[in-house]
């Protein structure tokens, strides 16, 4: 692909693990900062991490339910991690870490075996009751079909993320190909509403994950 | 103390509230299940007629149980939706 070279690329390394890294660190300087003069009246990064941290707890207690507090350093840590990963790819000499499917997967898959684990944790051994379906006679095949289902969740989960990060950076390359004036620019301002969007989405998939394995079965 | 929503769009609340919200994000997901938990259900058909040695039996039949799974997957969601708002 058409691209600005890579600043960092350490030989033998994939990219994207040493993006990730770098994100993590900027995560962490972003933090420590935030963290080391905190006001009453925020400024400005403290209150983009205020706004992230009431967002998550009015998203939990509305979807989840009073219980819901406990995902709030996962959920909240998820929402910056992708935003920064995702936003990182638009500076030129970066990638996201999110523009490879191995990241996403990663992601996805800790929001699969958690939503699971706390759904077991919860209902014991009626958690099963979740596959069987409202028939006991047609429960052999209601099991395959959900079963088949819940594998999906993850697949969709990690793709969404993927794909639509992927294709922003592969929209750019392809216009630069066609007119290289000003509709790349266009496109590129694009690409920071789609990274806060996917971002949402993906946070939001993962709160609703969560909360479909915690209800009651009727 | 019961905290203000901080952010903006949500003043809107005919436009954006939070109902219409999670609509959107449970609603996106539901076409991309249909097809991958098709694809599922053709990748566990092939690796069963692998395993016995049928040329497309489980196949063709995993095929349909994976269109029903994603079928049955927007029936859950539609039904979930009108429950709420009866």
């Amino acid at each position: 692909m058409l691209k600005s070279p890579i600043i960092i690329n350490i030989h033998g390394i994939p990219i994207y693990w040493t993006m990730t890294v770098i994100v993590m660190g900027l995560v962490l300087l972003a933090a420590f900062i935030v963290g080391r003069n905190l006001e009453v009246v925020p400024n400005g990064l403290q209150s983009f991490f205020e706004l992230i941290f009431i967002m998550t707890e009015y998203f939990l207690k509305e979807i989840i339910g009073e219980e819901g507090g406990i995902y709030l350093p996962i959920i909240a840590s998820f929402a910056i991690f992708i935003l920064f990963s995702n936003l990182i790819g638009s500076i030129p000499g970066f990638t996201s870490p999110t523009a490879t499917i191995d990241t996403t997967a990663a992601l996805a898959l800790i929001v699969f075996f958690l939503s699971h684990a706390v759904g077991i944790k919860k209902h014991r051994a009626k958690y099963i009751k979740k596959f069987i379906g409202p028939l006991i006679i047609i429960a052999p095949i209601m099991i395959i079909i959900e079963v088949m289902s819940a594998l999906s969740r993850p697949f969709s989960h990690a793709l969404r993320l993927f794909a639509n990060i992927f294709a922003e950076e592969f929209m750019v390359t392809v216009l630069l190909f066609l007119l290289p004036w000003v509709i790349p620019a266009i496109m590129m301002y694009m690409q920071i509403f789609t990274d806060l969007m996917q971002a949402f989405v993906f946070y939001l998939l993962a709160i609703i994950y969560i909360a479909l394995s915690l209800e009651e079965e009727h | 103390m019961k905290r203000q929503m901080p952010f903006l769009i949500f003043r809107h609340k005919k436009i954006m509230d939070k109902k219409f919200i999670k609509q959107i994000a449970r609603m996106s997901s539901l076409g991309l299940n249909l097809i991958i938990s098709i694809l599922i259900g053709i990748f566990i058909g092939i690796e069963i007629d692998k395993y016995f040695g049928f040329k497309y039996l489980f196949l063709i039949v995993f095929f349909i149980l994976g269109f029903i799974a994603g079928i049955y997957e927007i029936y859950k969601a539609i039904k979930k939706e009108l429950n709420e708002k009866l």
